[in-house]
C-alpha cells in the first residue's frame, strides 16, 4: 500500500478515535480543565498507560516498520525552550480548548470555525521558524 | 444535551493501539505539530534528491569507487506523512456521520464559547490568537498534547514529562482565572 | 571521536541508500563532526534545514526530467 494512504488511513483512525472519545470537545475539555470531570483525565492515563506497554513490546519485537523504514524513536530532550514553550502552549490550549490535532477533528466534524484554529496554528509555527534564528537561537525542537 | 462518546477506558486502549500500530507501519512516533511542521516543508522528490547528492558527493570527495552502488532508495516517506493530516479531518467527519453526535455547529466549539464570546468575530479571533500561541509554543517545545503527552510520555522521555506538567498546569490555572473572571 | 548527533541526524532520514552517504559519514560523523555544519548549527540553536550537508552545502534537487 503506498505510503501517502497509509498515513492517510492512519489519520482516519486516529481522528476518528479523538472525536469519539470527546478529547475534541470543547465542552468536554472545558469539564476536565476545571476538575469537573474525570473522562479526559481517565482517558490521558489510559493512552499513555497502554502504549508505553505497547511500545515497549514493540521495541522488543521489531526494529524496521511494516513499509521498511527503521522505527523512529524520536528522542524529546529537556531543554532550554520546552519550559517557556510549553507555557506558551497551555495558553493556547486552555484559551481554545483544543490542540493541533483536535482543531482538525472539530473542522472534519463540522465545527468549520475551528479553521481559524488551525490556520493560527500554521501562523505560529511559522513564526517560530522565522523568530528564533534572529532572535531566540533556542534549540530547534526534535530533529524530525 | 450531551453528545455520546464512547467509554474513556476503550477510547485509551484504542487510541494507544493507533499510535503503537503507527509506529509499528510506518516507523514514525505520532506527533501532530511535528506533522504540520513537515507538512510545511518544501516537497521535494527522492530521485532529485539522490541526484543532487550524488553531485555534491562527488564535488566534495571526487570519485568514490563503488560509492554509487549499493541498495536502491526506498522512497522516503517524509514527504507522504503530511497525508496524516487531512486523514484527521475525515476521521472527524466519519465521526459526525456514523455517531449520534447531535448539537455541533459550524460557528462556535460549543454553548459556553458562545457565552463567552457571543460574536463570531470574537470567536474567529480568539481561535486564531490561540492557534498561534499553540503552533509557536508546540514548535518551541517540540511537541504536543499527541506528540508529548502520548509518544513522549509513553516512550518515557523526560523532556515530554516537563513539557507535559507546565502545559497542563498552565491550561488548568488559566482556565481558572477564566472563570473567576467569568463569575461562573 | 564519533559525532554525539549522528542518530538522531535528519540527514539520515532523506535516503535510504546509505553508499553514498556513508562517504559523508566516514568524514564527518566518524571523523571530524566539528566541522559539520549541521552539528555546528544544532550546537548554537540555529534552524537546520533537513538537506543541509556537513559541508554546508545545500542539496538543490536537480530535476532529472
Amino acid at each position: 500500500m503506498r505510503p501517502p494512504l497509509v498515513h492517510l488511513a492512519f489519520g482516519v483512525l486516529f481522528g476518528a478515535v479523538l472525536a469519539a472519545s470527546g478529547a475534541a470537545d470543547f465542552e468536554a475539555m472545558r469539564r476536565m480543565l476545571r476538575f469537573e470531570r474525570a473522562h479526559l483525565f481517565v482517558l490521558a492515563a489510559v493512552t499513555t498507560g497502554v502504549a508505553a506497554v505497547g511500545f515497549l513490546l514493540l521495541r522488543r519485537w521489531r526494529n524496521r516498520s511494516l513499509l521498511g523504514q527503521p522505527i523512529k524513536w524520536t528522542k524529546r530532550p529537556l531543554h532550554r525552550a520546552s519550559i517557556p514553550g510549553a507555557l506558551v502552549f497551555g495558553l493556547g490550549w486552555a484559551l481554545s480548548g483544543s490542540c493541533p490535532g483536535t482543531a482538525l477533528v472539530q473542522v472534519g466534524m463540522g465545527q468549520l470555525v475551528a479553521l481559524a484554529t488551525v490556520a493560527g496554528v500554521i501562523v505560529g509555527l511559522v513564526l517560530y521558524r522565522a523568530v528564533n534564528e534572529r532572535l531566540f537561537g533556542l534549540p530547534s525542537s526534535s530533529c524530525e | 444535551m450531551e453528545p455520546a462518546f464512547i467509554s474513556p477506558w476503550l477510547a485509551g486502549v484504542l487510541t494507544a493501539l493507533v499510535a503503537v500500530t503507527y509506529a509499528g507501519v510506518t516507523g514514525w512516533m505520532l506527533g501532530v505539530s511535528g506533522l504540520f511542521d513537515a507538512a510545511l516543508r518544501r516537497r521535494v522528490s527522492n530521485e532529485d534528491l539522490l541526484a543532487a547528492l550524488e553531485a555534491a558527493t562527488l564535488a566534495q570527495f571526487g570519485e568514490q569507487p563503488g560509492a554509487a552502488e549499493g541498495p536502491a532508495t526506498a522512497p522516503s516517506d517524509r514527504n507522504a506523512r503530511r497525508w496524516f493530516l487531512p486523514g484527521m479531518l475525515l476521521g472527524g467527519l466519519a465521526w459526525r456521520l456514523l455517531s449520534p453526535a447531535t448539537g455541533l455547529e459550524w460557528g462556535t466549539l460549543g454553548p459556553s464559547m458562545s457565552l463567552w464570546l457571543p460574536s463570531l468575530g470574537a470567536r474567529v479571533g480568539v481561535l486564531f490568537g490561540s492557534g498561534v500561541l499553540l503552533g509557536f509554543g508546540a514548535r518551541m517545545a517540540g511537541g504536543c498534547t499527541s506528540g508529548h503527552g502520548l509518544s513522549g510520555v509513553a516512550t518515557g522521555q523526560r523532556g515530554s514529562f516537563v513539557s507535559v506538567a507546565v502545559f497542563w498546569t498552565v491550561a488548568t490555572a488559566l482556565s481558572a482565572v477564566m472563570n473567576r473572571v467569568a463569575g461562573r | 571521536m564519533a559525532c554525539p548527533k549522528a542518530e538522531g541526524c535528519a540527514l539520515y532520514e532523506l535516503f535510504t541508500s546509505r553508499a553514498l552517504l556513508g562517504v559523508w559519514k566516514t568524514y564527518y560523523c566518524l571523523g571530524q563532526h566539528e566541522n559539520c555544519e549541521r552539528f555546528k548549527r544544532s550546537e548554537t540553536g540555529q534552524e537546520i534545514d533537513d538537506t543541509l550537508l556537513p559541508n554546508g552545502q545545500s542539496l538543490q534537487p536537480v530535476k532529472q526530467r
